[in-house]
């Protein structure tokens, strides 16, 4: 290792499913086994990185599979160095593959799959209904999920900065936009601000396509060092920066629409990476609803405080106008509510070029950010 | 829907410890509590068994003013919860005059026709089955 953590540390393999696929059949009578769609994920970022399992001697599993010991016995590895289950929570996903960065830049282990299942779906997981942690209070009030949350912080933020619903619509049709450019997205069918502002209200002032998409899907990443990704199969994409930010409060609405701490790890990754904002050529902004984007631009730097609208209509967000579009897979609302590790996944297929009609041109750094009690960012650069 | 038609709120109640028992006992009664540490002036809400600022363990419950700000809103048009499945209603978050924003009830025509930041008085409301809810209404 050298550098300033977390340098040295290198996304070596990435695999997923096809999530459109999945989505589209039909007439299943029991869950999809979530362990199955894993070690799918598993053997796909395998092949990805040219490694074999014995490889691999640390794992982390997220959500579905957090029987950890059940997962690695499935695929047969039984004696990880490094092993731990992490909460369903889609915060988790930045975090996981940090933790797989410390492990590797301490020398603990050397080569670590995070492996990530979410058969919500097929399960008739009832997002939503279980209140929000922290505050008993509001549940008994009818106060219920991260979505109402959000949407009451969109409603002050509206009225402290005047920001128009039409602003949301422009994220959701880019969004979608993109997922018509990406062949596994779950939806790919292009909306206007006519189907947008049309769409029934789930929690008002969010509508339909505010919502990310509840689906089933798998996603493994595999990270080691550098050096070792020299002798891999794919391009070398290094994580150049890391960091993290609780955003700890008695519920998931923030008074400042998570402006500060998004800031702070913004100005860490900045810091750490030596870059700028602008020097980004995409940005993956975790968008459980596309307000958070909203909030995200601004606690990166890219504009003034309320200025997320006017950024949108003015720099733009969309391929082939933007000089670093926002979610270029499609995002939570169009491509797959893989909690986050759809975004890190693109942001190494961009700096690969892998991304066929949805490539951003000579991609050299892309920056992923989540805004949710627990804040997270990386920036992965091309090597 | 009127809050006194509402059923079955209770199956949302939290399990009550003993600590927080008095905040419970007196919002049935009527009267909505924070608290207030009496070491460094700092008030609170939801409870914590300390103070947030000082952690002295001395902090003690006061009765809220009931004086209160629309901080924001949300009108529900899913139903997520068994016992508020009159859709679209309505959600309030009122800052308290002492600070805290909490979540009460409104009535989403309400909510949506009153100004942000417009000034509120906290009101209890007896459910169906007996729960005591904190209706926000626009103060006059
Ligand atoms: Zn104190």
């Amino acid at each position: 290792m050298n550098g300033k953590f977390p340098a040295g540390v290198a996304v070596v393999g990435v695999g997923d499913i096809e999530f459109g696929k999945l989505y589209k059949e039909k007439n299943l009578t029991e869950p999809r086994d979530p362990y199955k769609m894993a070690a799918e994920a598993f053997k796909n970022a395998l092949d990805d990185a040219g490694l074999k399992k014995q490889d691999i001697d640390g794992v982390l599993c997220v959500r579905d599979i957090k029987k950890y010991e059940y997962f690695c016995y499935k695929v047969g590895i039984d004696k990880p160095r490094l092993v731990n289950g992490l909460e369903s929570a889609g915060r988790q996903s930045g975090l996981a593959l940090q933790y797989a960065a410390m492990a590797i830049a301490s020398g603990m282990v050397k080569t670590v799959a995070v492996v990530y299942s979410n058969h919500s779906r097929t399960a008739a997981f009832n997002y939503g209904g279980d209140g929000d942690g922290g505050d008993p209070f509001g549940i008994l009030h009818g106060m219920t999920s991260p979505g109402a949350q959000v949407a009451a912080m969109f409603n002050r933020y509206r009225h402290e900065f005047g920001a128009s619903e039409e602003s949301l619509g422009k994220v959701a049709i880019s969004n979608r936009y993109h997922a018509s450019l990406n062949p596994k997205s779950v939806m790919t069918k292009l909306i206007s601000m006519e189907d947008y502002l049309g769409a029934r209200y789930i929690t008002e002032p969010f509508r339909l396509f505010d919502y990310c998409l509840i689906n089933d899907g798998a996603v493994c990443i595999i990270l080691s060092s550098i050096e070792r990704a020299k002798d891999m199969r794919k391009p070398v994409v290094e994580m150049i920066a890391t960091s993290a930010c609780g955003d700890m409060a008695s519920s998931y609405m923030k008074e400042d629409f998570f402006y500060k701490g998004v800031q702070l790890v913004a100005n860490d990754l900045y810091a750490t990476a030596g870059v700028k904002a602008t020097d980004m050529n995409s940005l993956q902004i975790y968008d459980n609803f596309t307000a958070t984007i909203l909030y995200s631009l601004e606690g990166l730097g890219l504009c003034d405080r309320g200025g997320a609208g006017h950024y949108i209509d003015t720099v733009g967000i969309t391929h082939g106008k933007s000089p670093r579009p926002v979610n270029t897979s499609g995002g939570h609302t169009s491509e797959t509510y893989m909690q986050g590790f759809n975004h890190q996944v693109e942001c190494v297929r961009q700096l690969r070029g892998e991304c066929g009609a949805r490539q951003v041109p000579d991609s050299k750094l892309s920056l992923y950010i989540c805004a949710a009690p627990i804040i997270s960012g990386h920036i992965f650069a091309r090597r | 829907m009127k809050e006194a038609l509402r059923e079955n709120v209770a199956s949302l109640s939290p399990v009550i410890t003993e600590f927080e028992k008095p905040f419970w006992n007196s919002l049935q009664n009527g009267q909505l509590m924070v608290q207030k540490c009496p070491e460094c002036g700092h008030v609170q809400f939801p409870p914590s068994p300390v103070c947030s600022n000082c952690l002295s363990d001395t902090v003690q419950w006061v009765n809220c003013s009931n004086k209160a700000t629309l901080w924001s809103w949300v009108a529900f048009h899913k139903a997520y919860l068994e016992p508020y499945g009159d859709v679209p209603y309505g959600v309030v978050l009122a800052k308290l005059e002492e600070g805290p924003i909490v979540t009460g009830r409104m009535s989403a025509e309400t909510v949506s026709t009153t100004a942000f930041d417009a000034p509120l008085r906290a009101t209890y409301v007896k459910t169906a089955d007996g729960t005591v809810l904190v209706e926000f209404v626009p103060e006059k």
